[in-house]
């Protein structure tokens, strides 16, 4: 995972495992959908790689908090909660930038994914060039 | 470094300076327009890319705040409840605009009059619609004639496709007995002008990588430098320079390097948009004009209007678009002019939005609770995905003195020029108009069919149309500049953007801008012999 970090970034292995399961938290793998969740590695590095681009400072000082906010409460680390708990804690943790942050960080890498667009008939490619054909609409306005 | 004075200086290569800059090329004159952005390219577009929806919310952005570009300049929007939303480049905020491009109605002109509101334009449809009919043949407008909520106008292409989301739509409106008709748009349904072809990429507000959305800088541009009209872009201007004799001498800026230039002009014109252009006009202070630039009236920056945008989205049983293809595609006029049963004057556009893109709907879903984290998040999602589409309500703004564009005294650009700062608040009759137009889509939404109808205003993001710190008029205390946009104070200082609003309407004002800038390129024309009487 180190590979992807530039030798100029504040997060340290523990910060990115923290980001890796808080990922995971918000967008589990699905077996139903034979899909992964945001903690695949593909897409765990989309992730890393837009707080990078994003500047990652602030990032490491909520990912501080919300570790120590864990180890007060559970006595543990953030892996070790259970799926439930990671919600409940990342839910409580107070920090509404930080939740909505993680969010758009999320969701920006999960849903670029080829697989999980491909799981929902979503192309697997950018918009362009490709044509969209509008299918045809069935009965009048 | 001084060099040769030119005839003409445009500052702005938005909507304005093009069509202004294409308005006079044919008088030859020495026209030279300074940009304080780039030239943008289309293969850099987002929608090039995987991550074209995080290189939108990021270096295409639409607040110049958070974009974070060289180009931009800072704006102090926390006084106000509606942020910003532009793009600073060879197009201005036509790179990033969705499209859409509806006419003024004609009694947009006439509100005073009307509805014994804010005040009546100097200038009406009729002596417009020449400029319209220009506008719309440089620029390439699609849509179907015959709409009955205007007079009779020329549309060039074939509409858009109404798609999945239009149709489901236009089938609520039906059901209401609601006006609805395929929007006008500057989208290329056939090829036109070198452009090609819309292929309903989607995320036209990204800037199209197609080329077939009419931004500025690939339609008025090439033609008015064909012409001979000189574009310099990193040109950032500080102020606008006068003489002894109180006329405009040219302008400031500075250049990429952070270099102090001066150019000369016999005339100049601003085409920054409604936040801008007073800017630069109230950062040119003198002793002639201590107050200001143009500001003999002290209402340059004042009257700042926005459109509010309430945004109204429901889930449907059936498929929609979704992200495919252009925004744009079926509007409504049906509560656009005043009934006063209603509780508010003037009156707004609903226009219909095929859907959201697959990492929008996933912040959106999950920030508003309608998608889980954790377990249930991929039911949730597969619930919406695909099966949103909804409109938002483009609310007419009327023109209140203490909204405003001023000078912020702390706030600077990274070259050291004071940044706008906005005041502004939304008024009884907004909220009256948004809360009413939110109720009325929903009825349009559930007689379509629609389920967990939802609803907000004001757009936050939404301040793309920046309006009426400039105002014509005939009377010189209760405007900036005259019926033609000439400045009443400085005789060859000219206007032509959105500033120049009396106005707003409750519709988007691109088609109206490049209109008035025609109109203004015109009448400069007409008077070339006698332009500083």
């Amino acid at each position: 995972m180190t590979d992807i970090i530039s030798s100029d970034s504040s997060l340290n292995e523990d910060d990115l495992t923290a980001l890796r399961v808080i990922a995971g938290t918000i967008i589990p793998a699905s077996e139903r959908y034979q899909i992964p969740g945001a903690d695949d590695e593909s897409i765990f590095n989309n992730i890393v790689a837009i707080a990078r681009e994003q500047g990652d400072d602030s990032l490491k000082r909520q990912l501080d908090a919300l570790q120590s906010q864990c180890h007060d409460r559970h006595q543990c680390a953030l892996e070790e909660l259970s799926l439930q708990d990671r919600v409940s804690l990342l839910k409580a943790s107070g920090h509404a930038r930080f939740r909505h942050r993680m969010i758009r960080l999320t969701a920006n890498a999960y849903y670029q994914d080829g697989r999980v667009l491909a799981s929902m008939d979503l192309k697997d490619a950018p918009p362009s060039p490709a044509a969209t054909m509008y299918p045809k609409v069935i009965g009048h306005c | 470094m001084t060099e040769e004075p030119v005839d003409v200086l445009i500052i702005g290569a938005g909507a304005s300076g093009a069509a202004v800059a294409y308005g006079l090329a044919e008088t030859r004159m020495h026209i030279v327009c300074i940009e304080q952005g780039d030239w943008m390219k289309q293969s850099e577009y987002p929608t090039n890319f995987m991550d074209w929806e995080a290189r939108a919310a990021g270096p295409f952005g639409h607040s110049p705040n958070h974009r974070g570009r060289a180009t931009d300049y800072p704006i102090n929007e926390d006084e106000s409840p509606i942020k910003v939303a532009n793009f600073n480049g060879v197009g201005g905020g036509t790179i990033l605009y969705a499209g859409h491009f509806p006419r003024f109605h004609p009694s947009d002109f006439r509100v005073k009059t009307l509805d014994g509101v804010a005040d009546d334009w100097p200038i009406d449809y009729d002596t417009l619609a020449p400029f319209y009919d220009e506008s719309d043949r440089v620029t390439g407008v699609s849509g179907l004639e015959g709409d009955p909520a205007y007079p009779p106008k020329p549309s060039l292409m074939p509409p858009l496709p109404l798609g999945r989301s239009g149709t489901i739509m236009a089938k609520g409106f039906n059901a209401k007995g609601w006006h609805w008709w395929p929007s006008d748009s500057a989208i290329a349904t056939e090829p036109y002008d070198g452009r090609d072809q819309c292929l309903n990429l989607g995320a036209c507000t990204t800037g199209c990588s197609q080329g077939a959305k009419a931004s500025t800088d690939i339609t008025f541009w090439p033609h008015a430098m064909r012409a001979g009209v000189e574009l310099r872009t990193r040109c950032r201007v500080r102020e606008v320079t006068v003489n002894n004799d109180g006329m405009a001498s040219g302008a400031i800026y500075y250049d990429e390097d952070g270099n102090e230039q001066e150019i000369k002009a016999s005339v100049v014109i601003m085409a920054c948009n409604g936040v801008g252009t007073p800017r630069i006009l109230l950062n040119s202070k003198s002793a002639r004009f201590p107050n200001g630039l143009a500001n003999s009236s002290g209402l340059v920056g004042k009257n700042l209007m926005f459109h509010p945008y309430a945004h109204i989205f429901a889930t449907f049983p059936d498929e929609v678009d979704g992200p495919r293809g252009p925004h744009d595609c079926i509007w409504s006029q049906e509560f656009y002019e005043t009934d006063k049963n209603r509780g508010f004057v003037r009156g707004f556009t609903f226009e219909g939005a095929r859907g959201h893109a697959p990492v929008s709907i996933a912040v959106n879903g999950m920030l508003g609770g309608q998608i889980p984290w954790g377990d249930g998040h991929h039911e949730a999602y597969r619930q919406r995905a695909n099966h949103i589409c909804g409109m938002v309500a483009i609310c007419e703004d009327l023109p209140e003195e203490h909204n405003t564009v001023t000078l912020d005294p702390r706030l600077k650009d990274p070259d050291g020029i004071p940044a706008p700062k906005l005041t502004y608040t939304l008024s009884d009759n907004s909220r009256h108009m948004l809360e009413f137009s939110i109720e009325r889509a929903r009825e349009v939404l559930e007689a379509a069919g629609a389920t967990d109808v939802q609803s907000g205003y004001p757009i936050v993001g939404g301040g793309w149309h920046l309006m009426g710190t400039a105002r014509m008029g005939k009377d010189p205390e209760r405007s900036v500049v005259n019926e033609w946009g000439r400045s009443h104070d400085v005789k060859n200082l000219f206007v032509v953007d959105g500033s120049l609003f009396v106005t707003s309407a409750g519709v988007n004002p691109t088609r109206t801008i490049q209109a008035l800038a025609l109109y203004v390129a015109d009448a400069m024309k007409k008077r070339l012999a006698n332009l500083f009487d």
